[in-house]
């Protein structure tokens, strides 16, 4: 037997050692405070503290690598996650850039519901050769389009309708030498014709000057209304240079087109147009005349200079508008 | 030497007991390696030296931390003491039998700590002493079985190639 020598023995000294160490723990019920709790303590916190930093240094390496496998998880998963939140942002940045063309149109055509009846169409595709500068958009003859109808966009002149068919036109851009429209310098009254420039792709050369012509960098180009095909008061460019051409005869004023024709995605197609008389001039004998014109305003579109509504003036129109105007009409 | 040495193990294990160790807690006990050294030592030492370090041991364990003083002493001092009859009389180079003893003296100590507060607090909860206990006992043993080769050594233990039986059942270090 394992125990048999000495059992009583083992068993007198185990019970004298838990009787004398159940007593000491029934005596002394709180010893932390004790000063000998607070030597042995005082005397290991030095090393204590040494092994805890040790610790902790080794801990965050160990943690560092035991946390490589999920941290490359996690990675992976940030990255797909980048990429779907990329996509994401680049689709609303269209959606907003998209909203801010609509808004803007939205604003040309509240500005000019008095002059045009406006007709909105998207370009769907654009002249595959350099040569001729066409657009084609997704509105046709079934809409109402009509050969030679004048197109524009929120910031101006865009160029006039080629060809119809039933659900798409072609439009002549103003760049093509074939999209030659009658312009005026607003600030002089200057007449002349406007068409692309040959030398300076991109840009417009407004031709035909008066001799005596003299425009400024700057100044403000617009259709005349002249000729029958685009009504009066369209903003077409600013001045950017003007060349005397040598002789005098072959003058002409480089100007920098107000639309962007590389980037332009939505137009309005002005199907009809009207006479829109001085709201400042005498309101209410204009409003005793309401009948909308359906005729291009040729000649007297120069007695009217300010017709096209810039921001600015449209909150004027639309005030004398609701004075009566604009009920006439719709009557 | 060889007592400096094991003192210091002793000290070491006692600094590791109240720094590291808590860290590695598993199913809300942590190893208690002062406990394992309490047991080879007296396995190579005796029941006398085993009760003595046993003793010293869970009271220095009580000092540093425990809630009754005396406790820890007399879990120590019971393990060491019946962990020292067992005195070179079983093959400590064998890791089933570190691991066998280890189980068994960690147990013991658990189960007489939970006892005597049982006792002293009038509420023993068996289920608790159970799984404290058993746990525990556990933790010692796996950790007693990754070391049971340098505390063999330190303690003076059999090192592969320096066993001999003299008498079956019976080893004798050399």
């Amino acid at each position: 037997m394992l125990f048999s020598s000495g059992f009583k023995r083992a068993l007198i000294i185990l019970a004298v050692v838990a009787i004398f160490c159940l007593g000491l723990a029934r005596l002394v019920p709180n010893f932390a405070g004790s000063p000998v709790v607070g030597k042995i303590h005082e005397a290991l916190a030095p090393v204590q503290s040494r092994v805890m930093m040790a610790w902790s240094g080794s801990a965050s390496l160990l943690s560092y690598f035991a946390g490589i496998r999920r941290i490359q998880g996690e990675n992976s998963q940030l990255q797909q996650q980048v990429m779907d939140l990329t996509w994401e942002n680049n689709r609303l940045h269209e959606y907003v850039y998209e909203s801010q063309q609509l808004q803007k149109l939205l604003d040309f055509k509240n500005r000019n519901v008095m002059r045009f009846t406006l007709l909105g169409a998207r370009v769907v595709s654009r002249s595959p050769s350099d040569w001729y500068s066409t657009l084609v958009v997704d509105r046709g003859s079934e809409d109402g389009v009509e050969k030679d109808m004048a197109v524009v966009s929120d910031a101006g002149l865009v160029g006039r309708v080629d060809a119809v068919w039933p659900h798409t036109a072609d439009i002549l851009l103003l760049l093509d030498e074939e999209g030659a429209a009658g312009a005026m310098i607003s600030e002089s009254g200057t007449q002349g014709v406007i068409e692309g420039s040959k030398d300076d792709p991109g840009m417009l050369q407004m031709i035909d000057l008066p001799y005596d012509a003299k425009p400024v960098a700057g100044q403000t180009v617009m259709t005349s209304g002249l000729g029958g095909i685009f009504p009066g008061d369209i903003p077409i460019g600013k001045v950017l240079k003007f060349d005397t051409g040598g002789s005098g005869l072959d003058q002409y004023a480089l100007v920098q087109p107000d639309v962007d024709f590389d980037r332009i995605e939505d137009v309005f197609i002005i199907t009809a147009s009207r006479s829109v008389p001085e709201p400042v001039a005498s309101p209410p004998a204009q409003a005793a005349q309401p009948a909308p014109a359906q005729t291009q305003p040729v000649a007297t579109s120069m007695t009217a200079p300010t017709r096209w509504a810039p921001p600015s003036q449209s909150i004027t129109q639309t005030q004398w508008s609701n004075q009566g105007q604009w009920t006439d009409q719709t009557q | 030497m060889r007592f400096v040495s094991i003192a210091l193990a002793f000290i070491i294990s006692l600094i590791l007991q109240t720094t590291i160790l808590p860290f590695l807690r598993l199913g809300g006990v942590s190893p208690d390696l002062l406990l394992v050294l309490v047991i080879f030592n007296a396995l190579f030492y005796g029941p006398l030296a085993g009760g003595v370090v046993g003793f010293a041991a869970g009271l220095a364990q009580d000092l540093l931390g425990g809630h009754y003083l005396g406790l820890g002493a007399l879990s120590g001092f019971v393990v060491g003491y019946l962990m020292g009859r067992l005195e070179r009389r079983v093959n400590l180079d064998n890791v089933l039998v570190v691991f066998s003893l280890v189980l068994a003296g960690s147990f013991v100590a658990g189960a007489v700590y939970s006892l005597g507060q049982g006792i002293l607090d009038s509420s023993l909860n068996i289920r608790l002493l159970w799984h404290l206990s058993a746990t525990g006992a556990l933790y010692d043993a796996c950790l007693a079985s990754l070391l049971f080769r340098p505390l063999a050594r330190l303690f003076g233990g059999p090192v592969p190639g320096r066993v001999e039986i003299v008498q079956p059942g019976k080893i004798i270090y050399r």
